[in-house]
């Protein structure tokens, strides 16, 4: 059975909780935004393949700033944030 | 991570920076006091001021080499963080020579000597590191700008470090300086308005990540390189302008220029690991 879909502003939220503290709140916010552009995510919901496109996407893009032990860590934060948003659907 | 708002590093090293470059900023602001006759004679100054500089370049060295190790290789960043780390080992290699050379001799300045072969190899070094960087950046994906504000940016920097090279370069060249020590004050402010054009770019894109981690190591490391050229710039100017009682404002720009390499560089060492 695959995951519901996440509504794409609280996937955005989420995502750009774990950025912040790395890229900045404005810069977070606006990484994660320009992905979603980038991939056409632009509904109101989001589904699990475009969450792990979004997430990869990201990922790539900090490992140029983190390195690849921290980009790692930072993208597990992110799946972690998702399946607890996830979690909280239900 | 709440951890990584602040930085445990700041402090301590601004405490450093500060302790470092007090004696010349002192000199600066009250050259004629009593202190420099006596505890901070001119052969105090050299030594404090000389040894600053190298330690925080070897510090610098030595956290962007082991930097380079932690990101992907044939990756832009591996490859910035490569040339940096070979900019600064250059940079320190220059400036154990001249340090040596200065406190041996008790004499501020030495013009043409070999120092300046690896302070001039270190230039090429930077800049190529930093267009590394800028290729990183883009390759990121974020939003970082439009080609056409980057290019805004690349001519109105150039037209103002044009515009400082007449100042800095015409008294300069009317001076009676010797021809060599004028070919390296030239060549030394050419370079710099080159790295200038790359920092400037970076400085603007870094600009769009305020308060995160990322934020807080290229303004540092940005901010190196501007004292750094400020200080070739004004050594430059000074010497045109036959203004040697000047100089502890060159070398507090050098010890501030370095001092915020090593804080860069231990900013994205704290950040790798």
């Amino acid at each position: 059975m695959s995951a519901p879909p996440l509504k794409t502003a609280e996937v955005l939220d989420s995502i750009a909780g774990v950025l912040s503290p790395y890229l900045g709140k404005m810069m977070a916010r606006a990484s994660a935004g320009a992905h979603c552009k980038d991939l056409s995510i632009d509904g109101d919901l989001v589904d699990g393949q475009q969450v792990d496109a979004l997430i990869e996407r990201l990922g790539k893009g900090l490992n140029l700033f983190l390195g690849r032990d921290r980009s790692k860590l930072v993208v597990e934060e992110m799946r972690q944030a998702l399946a607890r948003l996830a979690g909280g659907m239900r | 991570m709440n951890s990584m708002k602040g930085s445990r590093l700041t402090l301590p090293f601004l405490a450093v920076l500060l302790l470092a470059a007090f004696p010349s900023a002192l000199k600066t602001l009250a050259p004629d006091a009593a202190v420099f006759t006596s505890l901070l004679n001119p052969r105090a100054l050299l030594w404090i001021s000389g040894l600053a500089k190298l330690l925080f370049l070897v510090v610098a060295t030595g956290l962007a080499w082991r930097s380079s190790a932690l990101f992907e290789r044939k990756t832009p960043a591996h490859t910035g963080w490569r040339l940096l780390y070979l900019g600064l080992l250059s940079s320190s290699v220059a400036q154990a020579i001249l340090v040596t050379s200065q406190v041996s001799a008790a004499v501020p300045e030495f013009l043409a000597s070999p120092a300046d072969l690896f302070f001039l190899l270190s230039y090429p070094l930077f800049i190529t590191a930093l267009f590394a960087f800028l290729r990183a950046y883009r390759e990121s994906g974020y939003p970082l700008g439009t080609a056409a504000d980057r290019r805004a940016t690349v001519l109105i920097t150039a037209a103002v470090c044009a515009l400082i090279a007449v100042l800095v370069l015409k008294p300069l060249l009317g001076s009676a300086a010797p021809a060599l020590d004028k070919t390296l004050d030239i060549t030394y402010t050419l370079f710099d308005f080159v790295l200038l054009i790359p920092t400037v770019l970076l400085l603007r894109i870094t600009l769009r990540f305020p308060g995160g981690a990322v934020w807080r190591i290229w303004i540092a490391l940005l901010g190196g390189f501007v004292f750094v050229c400020a200080g070739d710039i004004l050594f430059a100017w000074f010497t045109g302008m036959s203004m040697p009682r000047l100089d502890p404002v060159v070398d507090l720009m050098y010890i501030v220029g370095y001092g915020c390499l090593a804080l860069g560089t231990a900013y994205q060492r704290e950040l790798l690991v």
